[in-house]
């Protein structure tokens, strides 16, 4: 099944990257995400692992909703980006924290 | 207290260490160093004595990093053996239980595989672990649950001064343990 994450977003995967690399409490959990990771038998050690080391897609308008898409070996990570007050056209070196929504296998 | 239930095990709660952020009517949550609590949880798991459940055997598997496959080759078992166990299916065997934490203690925190191995052959009854509890101490993810006999009695071997006599006698609540010195020797050298 192919797979359309948005376009690839290098400033956005680095500021990803920077927050999972620093202090974890700056990477939220949503309620959904904690379903979703029991649900899909994934832990958070692998949520993180995949935004340490994954690319980031988009953000993306997803059911009225600004969405960006964290995808690393078979792990695809749907975070938040309007809750935190950004928009698409945001500059992301300001991004401080991560809400993650959900999380799917690929 | 809420439950920490994103490390794949369902009796892990924290007390505090943790912030909270509304979202969609819900309540996010983030977790003060994670590495550090991961490393606390993977501790408790390798000192308690009950036979691991499948899920405990494979948190420890994770933190080591090994497939399924490495584990089950340390273990002399198949993957596919592993693999039942962490599905529930079968029950892991208590020895092969021991290994694993072994591994971990050897990777982790070596200071404590004597305490471990002091666990394995003790005289209380090995109790399953009802629920692990963690709070933040001075800056450290710590396990509030004392319900273990192997650490109260640890603590208190810990707490006696080697006077050179042949037998040391200790007393640890409602127990009395006997350790002659040259063990307590050896483990001094090892604790750290």
């Amino acid at each position: 099944m192919a797979h359309n994450f948005g376009d690839f977003n290098p400033a956005l995967t680095a500021a990803v990257k920077r927050i999972a690399n620093g202090d974890s409490d700056a990477v939220f959990f949503s309620p959904h995400a904690f379903d979703r990771e029991e649900e899909r038998d994934i832990d958070h050690s692998t949520v993180w692992s995949c935004l340490r080391r994954g690319k980031v897609y988009g953000p993306e308008w997803i059911d009225g909703e600004l969405r960006a898409n964290v995808v690393h070996l078979g792990l695809h990570v749907r975070v938040a980006i309007g809750e935190l007050g950004f928009d698409a056209q945001s500059d992301w070196s300001e991004l401080s924290s991560i809400l993650v929504c959900t999380v799917m296998g690929i | 207290m809420i439950q920490f239930a994103g490390c794949g095990l369902d009796n892990v709660y924290l007390k505090d260490g943790f912030k909270t952020m509304e979202f969609k009517g819900g309540k996010a949550y983030s977790y003060v160093d994670i590495k550090g609590l991961y490393l606390a949880i993977g501790r408790s798991l390798a000192l308690s004595r009950h036979p691991l459940s499948g899920r405990e055997f494979r948190f420890l598997r994770n933190a080591l990093q090994w497939s399924q496959t490495e584990a089950g080759a340390t273990l002399d078992k198949t993957c596919q053996a592993v693999a039942k166990w962490e599905k529930g299916v079968n029950p892991v065997a208590r020895a092969d239980g021991h290994v694993i934490r072994l591994a971990w203690l050897r990777r982790f925190d070596q200071g404590s595989i004597v305490r471990m191995v002091n666990g394995m052959f003790g005289d209380h009854p090995a109790r399953s672990v009802d629920a692990y509890i963690f709070s933040r101490i001075e800056g450290v993810w710590t396990s509030v649950d004392h319900d273990w006999p192997v650490l109260d009695r640890l603590s208190a071997v810990q707490r006696v001064d080697v006077s050179g006599d042949a037998q040391l006698t200790v007393d640890s609540d409602d127990s009395v343990y006997e350790i002659d010195a040259q063990n307590e020797y050896a483990l001094e050298e090892l604790m750290p």
